[in-house]
């Protein structure tokens, strides 16, 4: 699995991010591509937000994992630029022949019942159908404590496990303690993924 | 500690009572309790009974449900069998935001409500289409708070009755003689006179109360920061130079400008950081969203000098954290959104976002009350000349009381108009200035 046999395709309040330009390329980018319809104040610290989002994910890269395709979620219709989520796709590896159960404690090692972070209702792991074979939708909330109380947030992966391969396409959000935001970016998640489709 | 209690924060004009009093406090035991704008308290839920707390987004609130306004996201508690407890406007517990200025996801976050269903044992959910449909079905229940939504109504009211009144008084002239003495045209007028004055009465009455505004009740625990602009700035304004912060474990407190802000304090899981910034004074609460920004002069006599300030939140349990740079953006990984409400607050206080205006149904306006009044007086001895025979000695006598009443009201209303107007320049410290003059 890489960027060259999958092919992600446009869905309309996704905007893709291309990991490989740098802030400057990816501010024109946007400046070409969105009108300032906010005050231009607001849209040019969006922009510099969104800008520095590539280098920030790829920042996130290691044992294995790599990084291929990132997004922003736009509010509204996405003909703004409101960014409300951002996420990204990224190769994991696994042991051979593992379940999609297996593959959640590939992917969540730090939950357990009685750790700093545990599940705070039980998860969600549900099967999805998407051109580029079945893929599992895990939807899970955790629950940590803070010096100033609980703090539940969660976390949102739809991946591929491909039969006699090692390696898993992932597709992830940054832990979100926006509850409601979740639900919409878990639903706009999933139609990005049933665009996704082999080259 | 989480949020237990949602505060409505700043109200302007007639509803201050709401701002000082109005609460949803999550208790212990897991119940829900609302105190109401005069401190009363009722149980929404008893322990166990909410099901789900649930967030029906702005698209899909329906304006039936509301004041026939558009009012944002709405909060809801659900029972079981989808039996909606209450139902809540975010933006009016949003403790300022307005959604013009500010996204959904900020005045969400300031609210406090994701936390409130933690503190119940649950979670902040997007509401299920049956939900929906629940707070959609009723008329009229999402609330602004108890005292907005009697204002509101009351307005409304007004706007009604005024055109009718006025319809009613102009055909009751344009008629050739008098109309049929009717116990049933009596009934009407009487009916008529009787809304109009009580509304009239009532809307005066708030504005009474409004201007006789007692100052703020001070918890023992508290400690009183008065603002320095006076020092640090001698071309401040006067309301700047007069502003005071309470500060005490519960509460938050900023009453400036004939304004009164309410934030919870660090025992209600509300401001737990005081951030003194090189321009900037906030007020942050666990999850680092700000919940008050004031210009930092006003507060303290320098960046480095405000040991009163940290003094009183030292001895409230709140963090005083100093930083040479906060930058414009919340401090949050990846955080998404823009806080748009900020500087203009820095620039201009709080004065410029929350001043009762003519458009605040919480201002202190009485013109319309006044001809609601004098309307409903004329439609009196209108009725009586026609219902009470030519030469009956009562009507004499009745319409001089109808006069006289009707002269009463006139002046009474005047006295309390002006009384208002000093009273709302007063509380805005312009002692001379007049209401409306921009400072």
């Amino acid at each position: 699995v890489s960027q060259k046999n999958v092919e992600f395709g446009a869905v309309d309040r996704w905007f893709p991010l291309d990991l490989e330009l740098g802030p400057d390329e990816t501010a024109k980018l946007l400046t070409e591509q969105f009108r300032p319809r906010r005050r231009s104040k607001v849209f040019r610290a969006f922009v510099e937000l969104v800008a520095s989002m590539p280098a920030q994910i790829l920042q996130l890269e290691s044992d294995g994992v790599t990084m291929v395709q990132a997004w922003t979620l736009l509010g509204g219709d996405g003909s703004e630029l409101d960014p409300i989520a951002v996420a990204w796709a990224c190769t994991v590896p696994h042991p051979a022949g593992c379940t999609p159960g297996e593959f959640v404690d590939v992917l969540l090692p730090d939950v357990s019942p009685e750790g700093d972070l545990r599940l705070y209702q039980p998860m969600d792991l549900q099967p999805l159908d998407t051109p580029l074979g079945q893929a599992h939708r895990l939807r899970a909330r955790f629950a940590s404590d803070t010096p100033h109380g609980l703090v539940v947030r969660e976390a949102i992966r739809i991946f591929w496990l491909f039969p006699g391969e090692e390696v898993a396409l992932v597709f992830q959000v940054p832990p979100l303690d926006d509850l409601p935001l979740a639900a919409d970016v878990a639903g706009a998640l999933t139609e990005l993924a049933e665009h996704t489709r082999p080259v | 500690m989480t949020r237990t209690v949602l505060y409505p924060g700043p109200r302007a004009g007639l509803r201050w009572r709401e701002g000082r009093f109005w609460r949803i406090e999550a208790r212990p035991d897991g119940s829900v309790t609302e105190h109401d704008h005069r401190g009363r308290s009722r149980t929404v839920a008893k322990p166990g009974e909410i099901a789900r707390v649930v967030l029906v987004p702005a698209a899909r609130t329906g304006r039936r449900a509301t004041n026939l306004l558009p009012i944002g996201d709405v909060f809801a508690l659900f029972g079981d069998a989808d039996r909606l407890l209450r139902a809540v406007s975010v933006e009016s517990i949003g403790l300022g935001y307005r959604r013009e200025f500010a996204p959904e996801m900020l005045i969400r976050d300031r609210s406090g409500i994701a936390d409130i269903a933690l503190a119940l044992g649950l979670a902040l959910e997007p509401a299920t289409d049956t939900e929906i449909a629940a707070v959609r079905g009723r008329r009229r229940h999402i609330t602004d708070g108890p005292l907005s939504d009697r204002l509101r109504r009351l307005r409304a009211l007004h706007v009604v009755l005024l055109p009718l009144l006025c319809a009613a008084w102009a055909l009751s002239l344009a008629a050739d003689q008098p109309g049929p003495t009717t116990p049933w045209k009596a009934a009407t007028l009487l009916v008529a006179t009787a809304s109009a004055l009580a509304l009239s009465l009532t809307e005066a009455t708030a504005a009474i109360t409004f201007a006789r505004r007692p100052p703020i009740p001070a918890p023992s625990n508290a400690t009183m920061v008065p603002s320095v602009a006076a020092l640090t700035d001698p071309t401040a304004k006067a309301w700047a130079k007069t502003g005071v912060l309470y500060i005490s474990p519960d509460d938050v407190v900023l009453d400036e400008h004939g304004t009164e802000m309410w934030l919870p304090g660090p025992s209600r899981g509300g401001v737990v950081t005081c951030l003194i910034t090189t321009d900037a004074l906030h007020f942050v609460d666990r999850r680092s969203t700000r919940l008050l920004s004031l210009p930092v002069q006003m507060w303290t006599l320098g960046h480095d000098d405000h040991h009163a300030l940290s003094a009183a939140c030292e001895k409230a349990g709140i963090e005083v954290v100093t930083s040479n740079d906060y930058g414009d953006l919340p401090e949050r990984v990846l955080a998404l959104y823009i806080d748009e409400s900020a500087s203009p607050m820095l620039e201009q206080g709080i004065y410029a976002w929350t001043l009762p205006s003519i458009s605040d149904h919480g201002s202190p306006l009485i013109v319309t009350p006044i001809f609601t009044g004098l309307i409903g007086m004329l439609i009196a001895a209108e009725g009586l000349l026609g219902v009470l025979p030519a030469d009956d000695p009562a009507k004499s006598t009745a319409l001089e009381v109808v006069a006289l009443v009707g002269g009463l009201i006139t002046v009474g209303a005047f006295t309390v108009f002006v009384y208002i107007r000093q009273a709302m320049n007063r509380a805005l410290g312009r002692g001379e200035g007049r209401l409306g003059e921009k400072t």
